[in-house]
């Protein structure tokens, strides 16, 4: 069933490669993406179709703050390129709130996202230790935007 | 006509925010700093000119949305991936305000030696 599911993305995806929006094309992309997705372990998740709605208007929202994100982030490193002299650089310790190894890594791959922050390193207990361009400025907000963050996976993943 | 004109000003500002991301590599002063240069700014430039040729060439616009997104996707693991090479090899910052990262470090390499004696 998440197979299934799950194929219909990944079919999309191929369709756009290929620039071949048929249903020849739909069909051996479906094909194909139901392969990578039981490959990637898709048959071992559980979907409900309950919550699916709710999980993919989650990933939206999210996707719309990484693109915002990324374009702040790109004008705030430009900005200190020009003046180098703006640098405050440190490296803090973030708690990630939920020490699962998928939210750690998602959260990782988010905060580098995140203007002027950049994760180095994660320790045992998967703390991550995150690089900031501007120390300061980063140590009053981190906590705060981790929480949000995490509160927007654990929607995408259908797990509260 | 107005999406030629939209296409070559997303171009022109994705070249822009490449350019920047260099001069940033060169003047930045330690690894992590220029990491950020050249991940962030550059991932900018290239979303730039990739929206760039998604306007100004049609027949290329959906292979320029999913590259787009493999970018998004991948970029920052490779910033990552670099910066904790070196964190590892012991490459440390210059004129750092604060790191707690030293203190956790400083104690396993500690602990791991204890271990072996």
């Amino acid at each position: 069933m998440a197979i299934a599911v799950l194929a219909l993305p990944l079919a999309l995806i191929w369709m756009l490669l290929n620039n071949h929006l048929t249903l020849d094309s739909l069909l051996v992309g479906y094909l194909l993406g139901a392969g990578v997705a039981a490959a990637a372990g898709a048959g071992r998740g559980r979907l409900r179709g309950r919550t699916l709605p709710r999980q993919v208007a989650a990933l939206i929202v999210y996707s719309v703050i990484l693109s915002r994100d990324i374009f702040l982030s790109g004008i705030d490193v430009a900005r200190k390129v020009l003046n180098p002299k703006a640098l405050r650089p440190g490296i803090l310790a973030v708690d990630p709130l939920d020490r699962r190894g998928l939210y750690a890594a998602l959260s990782a791959h988010s905060i580098t996202i995140t203007p002027g922050q950049l994760v180095v390193e994660f320790d045992h207990e998967n703390t991550l230790y995150v690089h900031c361009l501007d120390v300061v400025a980063s140590d009053s907000t981190v906590a705060g935007d981790q929480r949000k963050r995490l509160r927007l996976f654990k929607r995408i993943m259908g797990d509260g | 006509m107005v999406g030629q004109i939209l296409g070559l000003i997303a171009l022109w500002f994705g070249v822009g925010f490449a350019v920047i991301g260099i001069v940033g590599l060169l003047r930045f002063p330690d690894v992590y700093t220029r990491i950020h240069a050249a991940g962030k700014v550059s991932t900018l430039g290239l979303v730039g000119i990739l929206v760039g040729a998604a306007l100004l060439m049609p027949e290329a616009t959906p292979r320029a949305i999913v590259l787009t997104l493999f970018a998004v996707v991948t970029l920052p693991v490779s910033s990552h991936a670099i910066a904790s090479a070196a964190y590892q090899r012991g490459v440390r910052g210059k004129n750092y305000v604060r790191d707690d990262l030293s203190a956790v470090v400083e104690t396993s390499a500690k602990s791991e030696h204890d271990g072996a004696t």
